[in-house]
């Protein structure tokens, strides 16, 4: 059955001289691996390779979920010319389609995470882009979207309002919990992470900006916040993303 | 059921282990060997040892050798101010062919693909910031010539341009001039067939006529 969605490269393999293997999250049916059968030569009618990173208007055939597809056209229709001239924007990029990846399931549609991951990286090709606020709102929402994001207004373990612990030392977040704690709980938890005041006023700005308001958040807010969420994403996933340490600061991986 | 000796076994196996062999290719190339003349089969097998055994990177470049230096790097003639930087030992070949540059080179082996776990640590940065800082020697009589610019030939995909990227930071402080080959649309293409990034790339870096 042949179908028509659009789509971002997230990854590419070779698989032989003039053909590709390739994961593609597509707007209309989530993840998606298809064969691009002579896809690197120059004539094709993808124009060459796609490449990690590629945004646009897919063609493809695939008999059932369980097979590879078939690519029957890739058509870019957003450049990442910029994107690319842009080391810090580049390894962004690349972390964002890798989280992708590893969050979604084959062939789970998930537009928001679609639209989400798409602005994202038109985001990451703006001239002196904030690169970690940036990162910060999409792994908040991409978590969101998939319902793993937690519990961070108030103690996941009873309850309690922790917004009042800003002013003091910080709290603890428990990615096994789900949430983060209060001071009475977290004696209990042995795995924890803490997180700083300053990450708590980020969550309270990430938080403020889904609500609509608009609450900007600085660079070093959001390499704290990027801080707990990427302990929250390797818990989850139980391994470490490939692309983070070229992200964030080797003391956050 | 009859099964192959386990010496043909042995031979379709590690054929099958190149890449781009499956089993049945392995197979007929096995056999097409066991009929080949000795001479023909067993000079397949020297070649192979002499790979292993006599070729070794260059101790300037990498690029692959008999000898300590590589013809590029041992030719005298070459333009020792110049490093040319290259994925791997075919691009090189395929940059001297066109008879356009008269620098040295210098093959990366590989490069940054973060989701393939490749890292800068695997390529051969830390000799080519050795190389810069240095200078090029004269293989015959030692003297140094010191870098003053530096090509960046890797490919134009998202890899390329994360190790080209890596590179130009890391050779930001020992102030040699960094310059990347040109991109856009290749000779020979149309423009119908050209994908947006390459459009793009066109219309960012053309040229007054």
């Amino acid at each position: 059955m042949r179908h028509v969605a659009k789509a971002i490269c997230l990854r590419a393999w070779d698989y032989s001289e003039t053909s590709q293997i390739l994961a593609l999250l597509t707007r209309e049916s989530g993840v998606v691996r298809v064969i691009a059968k002579g896809i690197k030569r120059p004539k094709s009618k993808s124009g060459g390779m796609v490449d990690l990173l590629a945004e646009g208007n897919m063609v493809y055939s695939q008999k059932n979920v369980s097979s590879l597809g078939t690519l029957v056209e890739f058509r870019e229709s957003i450049s990442r010319a910029a994107l690319r001239r842009q080391g810090k924007s580049l390894a962004a990029g690349i972390y964002a389609v890798e989280l992708a990846g590893e969050m979604l399931a084959e062939h789970d549609p998930h537009p928001d995470v679609y639209d989400l991951l798409s602005g994202t990286l038109r985001r990451l090709e703006g001239e002196a882009c904030p690169v970690q606020a940036v990162l910060a709102w999409y792994q908040w929402r991409l978590l969101r979207f998939v319902g793993l994001l937690g519990g961070l207004t108030h103690c996941c373990a009873c309850e309690e309002d922790v917004s009042h612990f800003a002013h003091h030392a910080g709290v603890f977040f428990s990615s096994r919990l789900g949430g983060l704690l209060c001071d009475g709980c977290e004696a209990d938890e042995a795995e924890k992470h803490h997180v700083a005041p300053v990450a708590l006023g980020a969550i309270a700005s990430l938080l403020a900006n889904e609500q609509g308001q608009r609450a900007s958040l600085g660079e070093t807010q959001a390499g704290q916040v990027n801080r707990l969420l990427h302990y929250h994403i390797v818990h989850q996933l139980g391994k470490a993303l490939r692309s983070a340490r070229y992200v964030l600061p080797r003391e956050q991986i | 059921m009859a099964n192959y000796s386990e010496t043909i076994q042995r031979v379709m196996d590690e054929l099958g282990r190149l890449p781009g062999i499956g089993a049945r290719t392995a197979e007929r190339l096995t056999f097409h060997l066991l009929k080949a003349a000795d001479d023909d089969a067993l000079g397949l097998s020297d070649a192979i040892r002499d790979l292993k055994t006599k070729i070794r990177p260059c101790r300037l470049c990498f690029n692959p050798t008999e000898e300590e230096f590589c013809a590029v790097c041992a030719d005298s003639s070459r333009n020792r101010s110049t490093i040319c930087i290259v994925e791997q030992p075919k691009d090189l070949l395929s940059l001297e062919s066109t008879g356009a540059y008269g620098g040295v080179y210098h093959v990366l082996m590989g490069h940054i693909a973060p989701l393939e776990n490749i890292g800068p640590e695997d390529l051969t940065l830390d000799s080519l910031l050795g190389r810069v800082r240095t200078g090029q020697p004269d293989i015959e009589t030692g003297e140094l010539t010191p870098i003053t610019e530096v090509i960046l030939a890797t490919n134009p995909t998202v890899a390329g341009d994360a190790t080209a990227l890596f590179i130009q930071e890391m050779l930001a402080e020992t102030g040699v001039n960094v310059s990347r080959l040109a991109r856009g649309l290749p000779a020979g293409g149309q423009i119908e067939y050209a994908s947006q990034t390459i459009l793009a790339d066109a219309i960012n870096e053309r040229k007054t006529l």
